[in-house]
């Protein structure tokens, strides 16, 4: 018997080590940094209605951080307009902000696609950098409905959008849960 | 199995990775990365206009490394802001030195006499230079000051509120080392 642990030591200490890595990568992506309250803002969508945070709260906000001309932010619009559609109905906003140079550039790329969800021209990146410090697109931010962000990613992949899907449907059952008042008194302990 | 025969299967087994670089003949070399704060590594490249730059030649100058390529779109959009700052640099200790991962060469000149980019330029196909940056993305901005201290990296688009964080970074850079060392002649 000692023969064999002698054998297996380094083989279970691999394994351990590789658990316990397995687990800390796992928490490093499944649980973002503790939310984060976002600051005051105020924007105006291509249709000339304004968004600001606080009317804004109570919903779940997904931020499309995107431009025309960057690939992988065109790639996922069908996938956005699908998500959009599924969302329908729910306390969900789906925000596009688009930094390309001019204003032009998104209103024709909005009507090629059919993009039916507000969108913000941040061409001096004032909203996009400022705010958010985002320089990679796209990036996908996502508020819950108190106004904090809950996820963060840059880039678009099949497994991007299954996690974001997921966050967003949690996201939305709790903010459905906080606006209507629990019957009996309920701690929560988020 | 032997007890002798199972000692040295785990021997081996714990052993193999260290055999694996002591085949080599020599310790892996691990170079830190290169931050903020830290100061250049040592390198030696031609430009493609035949300016040798090494760190100690560049010494006293404010340098801003610009790490692209001509199929990244950011990088070509951020050519006017670049352009723009070379020229409020003029006169300066300020070099703007572009190093383009470019595959082929012949597409690298091309590109740059159409655009009518005149600043120096790096070819770096084989990713040498960029490697000892650890640059992975374009573009990425890296700016040494005069005494060849990094002291700011940045990656992602330029524009608007970034490229006025860029430019604000390298006048500052160049306003020290203004001062540090008086023009000749005064």
């Amino acid at each position: 018997m000692p023969q064999i642990a002698e054998r297996r030591r380094p083989l279970v200490l691999l394994a351990l080590t590789a658990s316990l890595l397995a687990a800390g990568a796992h928490r490093a992506s499944a649980q973002p940094a503790a939310p984060a309250p976002v600051p005051d803002f105020k924007l105006t969508t291509l249709d000339g209605k304004t968004i600001t945070r606080d009317s804004l709260k109570g919903k779940v906000v997904l931020i499309d951080f995107w431009a025309s001309w960057c690939g992988p932010c065109v790639r996922a619009v069908p996938e956005l307009k699908d998500l959009s559609q599924k969302m329908a109905g729910q306390p969900f906003v789906l925000v596009g902000v688009s930094v390309d140079e001019q204003k032009e550039q998104i209103t024709g790329f909005l009507d090629k696609f059919d993009i039916g969800w507000p969108q913000v021209w941040d061409g001096k990146m004032e909203f996009t950098y400022g705010m958010f410090q985002v320089k990679d697109f796209p990036t996908y931010v996502l508020l819950d409905h108190r106004g904090h962000v809950i996820y963060r990613r840059s880039g678009w992949t099949l497994a991007s959008k299954i996690r974001l899907e997921d966050t967003i449907k949690t996201a939305v059952e709790d903010a459905r849960k906080a606006a209507t008042p629990a019957t009996p008194a309920t701690k929560t302990s988020r | 199995m032997t007890k002798a025969a199972t000692v040295l299967l785990g021997t081996l087994l714990l052993a193999a990775p260290l055999a694996a670089a002591a085949q080599t003949g020599k310790p892996p070399v691990i170079r830190p990365t290169p931050r903020v704060g830290s100061m250049v590594p040592a390198f030696s490249v031609t430009t493609l206009d035949g300016q040798r730059l090494t760190r100690e030649s560049l010494k006293g100058k404010v340098v801003l490394l610009d790490f692209w390529a001509t199929w990244c779109i950011p990088c070509v959009k951020a050519i006017p802001e670049l352009k723009e700052l070379v020229r409020k640099t003029a006169g300066e200790p300020f070099m703007l030195l572009s190093v383009s991962v470019d595959e082929d060469k012949k597409v690298l000149e091309g590109f740059l006499a159409k655009n009518a980019v005149t600043w120096p330029q790096l070819w770096d196909g084989a990713m040498d230079f960029t490697g000892l940056f650890r640059v992975h993305s374009y573009p990425t901005y890296i700016l040494v000051d005069h005494e060849g201290r990094i002291v700011y990296r940045f990656s992602g688009v330029v524009a608007g509120k970034t490229a006025e964080e860029l430019e604000a970074n390298v006048l500052r850079s160049v306003a020290a080392a203004r001062k540090s060392a008086p023009p000749p002649g005064s």
